[in-house]
Formats: structure tokens, sequence, C-alpha cells
């Protein structure tokens, strides 16, 4: 627990200084900008060239931003041991964070919650854990271009449902049924067992659930 | 004839000078502060419409500065401008009266726009409390200033 303290505060400082540097460039790119919008006489030729790089600037700065946010949010996650979530919103956190590797493995993922606030009482680091262990698992299992939508509800009982859904039958490497003996499946359900949760497969409909529970912390 | 005099307090420097130089462009008399301590020097000599504030710095952060400007000069209208600030962070600056809190990236125009309403507060705020000084009414005119910083 303390290791994973040190990481979460040395990364947490770290985003607070891109968010730093992301700033500078973002002004330095508005002030080119302002410059660049002074010139109305076509005296130069090279105008919306430029214009056009400080834009795709501008967009990047605003990808970075968004990266950098989400970094912040997730390294303060060790902060507590238990906590209040939001599950949309963590999904949303794992979704951004863990883009790189979806995009590398040409899948995406779509965060569709039943309602925007779904609360939940959790240890957050493991869940977070969690929904990378699925996502993961999936990735390694699915076609090129395929995508994975994420619906979250809450149950009659309170429990809250996270469904990974595979778009077809057609996008899936291998059946679902093949991963239930696979290593990393294994460790999955043992994540979702230490905070009190499950997680199922469902090979003929290509939905993996969890099915999470507040814990009680007092 | 510039528009509204804006002092803004950054620590990073490269920063808060390409935005002075922006506002600049943009018809406003800016100035620069690079603590808060240099924050509350500029405010003794030199009093601005409108203060754009950084949360955390090294030394006197952003919240005493806030907390301070508005004991000592209610007039001036705080704009909080932040990158790293918490939930909590917002709430206690609202409470200590700041107009807006702001998040770091912000587009120049929606921070124009924010300026221009904090500017256009400070005006109505000082022109009904020179009102009430005119008619004698020191009191109300006083009432009036201590509600704003209160706010």
């Amino acid at each position: 627990m303390k290791e994973t303290l040190f990481m979460g505060k040395i990364t947490a400082t770290a985003t607070h200084e891109l968010k730093n540097v992301l700033a500078i460039i973002r002004e330095s790119g508005g002030l080119m900008q302002d410059f660049l919008d002074m010139v109305n006489d076509g005296s130069f030729k090279y105008k919306e060239k430029f214009g056009g790089i400080l834009s795709k600037v501008e967009d990047q700065v605003r990808r970075g931003d968004e990266i950098s946010t989400q970094l912040n949010r997730f390294a303060h996650t060790p902060d507590s041991d238990f906590t209040s979530e939001n599950v949309p919103e963590v999904i949303d956190q794992v979704i951004a964070l863990t883009q790189r590797i979806a995009r590398s493995r040409e899948v995406s993922f779509v965060n569709r919650p039943h309602q925007s606030m779904l609360t939940l009482t959790c240890e957050p680091v493991k869940l977070r854990m969690l929904l990378f262990q699925s996502m993961e698992l999936l990735m390694k299992n699915a076609k090129r271009g395929e995508r994975i939508e994420i619906r979250s509800r809450l149950n009659e009982n309170k429990k809250t449902f996270i469904e990974f859904c595979m778009e077809s039958d057609s996008g899936r490497n291998q059946s679902l049924d093949d991963l239930e003996t696979s290593g990393e499946w294994k460790e999955l359900v043992a994540t979702a067992g230490a905070i009190n949760s499950k997680a199922g497969l469902s090979s003929d409909s290509g939905i993996l659930t969890l099915e999470l529970v507040n814990m009680d912390y007092k | 004839m510039k528009e509204f005099k804006v002092l803004m307090v950054d620590d990073e420097e490269d920063f808060v000078r390409t935005l002075d130089e922006r506002m600049k462009m943009r018809n406003l008399d800016s100035n620069v502060a690079l603590s808060g301590e240099q924050a509350l020097e500029i405010l003794e000599k030199e009093v601005p419409d409108v203060m754009l504030l950084d949360l955390k710095m090294p030394g006197m952060d952003g919240m005493e500065v806030l907390k301070r400007a508005r004991e000592a000069f209610p007039g001036v209208q705080v704009v909080m401008l932040t990158g790293h600030g918490s939930e909590q962070d917002e709430a206690e600056a609202r409470r200590l009266g700041v107009f807006e809190y702001l998040r770091k990236p912000v587009p120049i125009e929606n921070l124009m726009k924010v300026l221009k309403a904090a500017y256009q507060k400070k005006l109505q705020e000082s022109m009904v409390a020179a009102t009430f000084a005119e008619a004698g009414e020191f009191d109300t005119a006083q009432e009036i200033l201590d509600k704003s910083r209160k706010r």
C-alpha cells in the first residue's frame, strides 16, 4: 500500500507539471494565432498553413490535457482505502487511460451507462484494476475493429452490474468459454472476489459481466 | 484608452507573460505578479479592477492572497484560474468571495468574457456605493462594500 501511495503521489505531482507545460504551449500557440490574425493584407502567403498547424497544436494540447486530468485523478486513487465512486466516471477514466492499448489492438470501447450517476462504495484501486483486467482480457480476444460497449446499471437489489458487450460473434477470435480456463481470467476473478464481487462470462451473447456490491467499511 | 486593469498572479512565468501579452493585445491594462507576496505589494501601490489569481504557488498561495485582497481591497474582483484545484478548494474560494473559479486551460475568449463580467460587477458595486456616499450615507456605502467583501 505504501508503494501504491508513493507511485500515486509522484504521478500526481508530475501531472500537475504536465498541465503547466500544456498551458504554456496553449497560450504560446494562442499568441501566435493572435499575431497571425493581424495579417489581413495577404502579405503572408503561408497564413492558412500556419493556421492549420496551430489548430493541430490546440487539438493536441486538449488531448494531452484530458489525459493529464484523468491521470491526475487516477494517481489520487490510492489516497483513500474506501471511497464512494461514480461508476460511469471511473469507466470513462479507465477508457481514457488505456486508449493507447486499445488503439494498438484496433479495438474501441464505448461507455453506455444506464444512468449518469451510479454510486458505489468500494476500494478504488481494485475497482479500476478489475475494469482494466476485464478490458484487457476482451481486447486480447477481440478481432480488429471490434467495438465493445460497457453498460452499467443498478438492479433492484442495489447491486451494480457492469456488462462488457462485444458487438458480434464474428468480432471474436475465440469463444469466451475458452477464456474461463486462462490465467488472466483467474486473476480477474480473484480481483473481483477481493472486493466481494463476482465476474461471469456468457459465451453465447459475448458478454462479460461484473456484479459489484457496496462494501461496508465502517 | 485601455478597457480596465487586470493583475495576473502566477508563478509560471512563461505562462503568465504570454497571457499578459494576449491581454494587452485585447486592449486590457494588464500587469503581472509572480508570487502572492508580489501581488500584495502591487495591490498596495496600484489597485486593479480585476485580479486573475493562480491557486498553488510557492510561498503565499492563492487562497491566502484572495483572503487578504478581499479584506483590504474589497473593490477588486478576483477570478481564480488554476490547474490543480479540488472541489473543496473551489468551495473555499467561493466562500471567500471569488467572482469566478476557472480551471486551466480556458480558451482566451471565455477568459475575456469572465474578466469583463467581473469588471462590470466591480463597476456596478462602486457606482452604487458612490451614490450613497455622495448622498452622505457613508454607512450604507460601507455596508455595500462589506457585502461585496463577504460575497
